[in-house]
């Protein structure tokens, strides 16, 4: 009979799913750090039943909702994050975000010409419209129409890849 | 959904591009949650301390210079790393270890460790040790960062030392048997496990009120009806709806300067603020106005209560006396009166349904988005507070804010009418960008076929075809808007 993981092997292959969850909920890169400390300090410090990697990704994401609450308090509510759990759920999957990652990182490849430097730009580069725009002399409002398409290319590339 | 999925993109292309967690952060997690170290832990960041006994260094000396000197093999070699130290004090005698200075925390299954004729083992939980005398304040906070560090806080340690020999024992939880006595925990830990208990129920009760507070925040959980809590609300709310109406005619006043001054930019300006202002004195009106409703419901179904309480007196006495006519006549009279009141409320209850079909929800867009950047901008004043910190949540948030705003600018222009001129220009910029983009894939694809790169060109080829999906669409649209601007065209004609 297969041995349950102990609590550093559950660390080690969830953390990322926690931090992930935590960033789409809208906590910046540091904070996002913390608070998947805080969240798996809470796991650890309770007694806890293994019941599949999935039910525990669950589980966990059910205490960084809990620490994300604690650190928003009344600036969210339980039905944004009620929202927000089902579409993490769904996008992120059972892999908790890695086959989306994986899926992307190829999707950003098919992007062409200045659609992809604008994304580029903007993400990595973490740039203004107005900046872009100069960069790639167009107008901000191009850019602006530029990165939707870009972005729905990536969410329906994305959408087929994982399908 | 799609918007949640945009935020999700949005996530992981800043994952993509900037990676995910800080690469220690596992390690983090998991040193902040097992106890420090296994065993015996040096005080590696602590001012060493200078030795105290010159005999016990003398002998040292002479036993390292002497025959038995396998016994003071260099530490490094003998130790695990956790426990090694340049000059921490202390002598490995087989599976025993003496000490000789500094300050050790022993945790279960640490080896026996003496100072002299003083011995401890069986150690099942955490003990400090410090060779000498039991510490100072002085020396407390000198090594204050290592306890710390070790997960020992300072109240852990207040009155539970023991002097046992040459050292000095302070059990922190567990047991442990100190020359050759049986010694049980302390209080401390157990205490300090108490208000760790006490601050996660505080934060659990905390946490509830902030949920039960968004939910009445959301109209999604009814409160119990409070007339003075509502009389004092109506007070602010009347209060507040004064403000608005002075600050509204304020501005009225400095835009009649403005319009005398053909100062549009200021004028259209003011007017802006107007429009919220209203917008909000508007809402308050309405809040005002369920608030009244609500006396008026319960003055009637107080009223409804006693007009039922009468009938059924009178109806209990007529059954007494079934030929009493006025008895008949008055309860007939109460039957009416009660139904009025029933009727009456009902009608309120249904304006009441009418006026919140979904509780708050009031099926504006355009004002729910508004709603959220006022919630943002809060936020947003909150993050200024520490820039620092928070300087990445800020940029986050003056860019939501950003698109929040244009968002709601084209759902209102939107509502005032359409731009399909200007959609058009952009479409068709659009539609060019594709149409070079092909080109360059396509370029690209010849020169990776050239070289054989096959995978690569069966990805461009791929990128190439998404390209051409996404140029059928956006002619689509282009030949729509077309349309939808002839029709435009046409009906400015007729008008």
């Amino acid at each position: 009979m297969a041995t349950d993981p102990d609590r550093e092997t559950l660390v080690r292959r969830h953390h990322l799913g926690v931090w992930r969850y935590l960033r789409f909920l809208g906590a910046d890169r540091a904070l996002a750090d913390d608070l998947t400390q805080e969240t798996f300090l809470v796991f650890l410090r309770k007694p806890f039943n293994f019941m599949g990697h999935e039910s525990t990704a669950g589980y966990l994401r059910g205490i960084a909702r809990y620490v994300w609450l604690e650190e928003r308090r009344n600036s969210v509510t339980t039905a944004e994050l009620d929202a927000a759990d089902a579409a993490f759920a769904q996008h992120a999957g059972p892999s908790e975000g890695n086959d989306y990652l994986d899926a992307l990182r190829e999707c950003e490849k098919t992007l062409a010409g200045k659609a992809r430097e604008a994304v580029q730009l903007q993400y990595r580069d973490r740039l203004s419209l107005e900046q872009i725009g100069d960069a790639l002399d167009m107008k901000p409002n191009g850019v602006k129409t530029m990165l939707q398409r870009a972005r729905q290319h990536l969410r329906e590339c994305v959408e087929r890849r994982l399908k | 959904m799609s918007e949640h999925h945009e935020r999700y993109l949005e996530a992981a292309l800043d994952e993509l591009y900037h990676g995910g967690p800080e690469p220690d952060l596992t390690e983090r997690i998991l040193r902040d949650a097992r106890p420090p170290a296994l065993t015996l832990v040096p005080p590696e960041l602590a001012p060493k301390p200078r030795r105290r006994w010159p005999w016990l260094q003398a002998a040292c000396a002479v036993l390292a210079l002497g025959a038995i000197g396998l016994l003071l093999l260099p530490r490094d070699d003998k130790l695990p790393d956790s426990i090694a130290s340049s000059d921490s004090g202390f002598v490995l005698h087989g599976d025993e270890i003496e000490l000789t200075d500094g300050w050790y925390l022993l945790e279960t299954g640490s080896p026996v460790v003496k100072a002299g004729d003083a011995r401890i083992e069986q150690v099942v939980g955490r003990v400090l040790v410090k060779v000498g005398e039991i510490p100072d304040e002085p020396e407390l906070s000198a090594r204050e960062e290592w306890l710390k560090r070790n997960g020992v806080e300072s109240e852990m340690l207040n009155g539970n030392w023991i002097k046992a020999g040459g050292l000095a024992v302070c059990l922190l939880f567990g047991s442990a048997v100190v020359d050759g006595q049986p010694l049980q925990a302390q209080e401390a830990e157990r205490k300090r496990v108490e208000e760790l208990e006490r601050e996660l129920e505080k934060a659990r009760k905390d946490l509830e009120r902030a949920e039960r507070e968004s939910r009445e925040r959301e109209g999604g959980e009814e409160h119990p009806w409070n007339p003075e809590e509502a009389e004092k609300e109506l007070r602010r709310l009347k209060e507040e709806l004064g403000d608005l109406h002075l600050a509204i005619e304020e501005r009225e006043k400095e835009w009649h300067k403005a319009n005398e001054a053909k100062d549009d930019e200021r004028a259209l300006e003011l007017e802006r603020e107007m429009d919220k202002l209203r917008e909000q004195a508007k809402n308050i009106e309405q809040h005002i106005a369920d608030i009244k409703r609500m006396f008026e419901v319960q003055k009637l179904e107080k009223r409804v209560g006693e007009e039922e309480g009468a009938i059924e007196e009178l109806r209990g006495k007529l059954e007494k006396q079934p030929d009493n006519e006025e008895l008949r006549k008055k309860l007939k009279a109460h039957e009416e009166e009660a139904e009025g009141l029933r009727k009456k409320l009902e009608g309120l209850h249904r304006e009441f349904e009418k006026r919140h079909p979904e509780g708050r929800e009031d099926g504006d867009p355009a004002a729910e988005l508004e709603r959220m950047i006022e919630r943002l901008r809060g936020e947003l004043e909150e993050l200024r507070e520490h820039p620092d910190r928070n300087a990445e949540a800020i940029r986050d948030h003056e860019r939501s804010i950003k698109a929040l705003e244009e968002a709601v600018a084209n759902l209102r222009k939107g509502e005032r009418g359409e731009d399909p001129e200007g959609e058009l220009k952009e479409a068709e910029g659009h539609l060019k960008e594709l149409k070079s983009a092909i080109e360059a894939l396509l370029k690209e694809k010849k020169a990776a076929l050239e070289k054989g790169k096959e995978d690569a060109a069966r990805e461009l080829e791929r990128a190439i075809e998404e390209h051409e999906v996404e140029i059928r669409r956006v002619r689509d649209h282009v030949e729509a808007l077309k349309k939808k601007l002839e029709e435009h065209q046409g009906d400015k004609k007729d008008r």
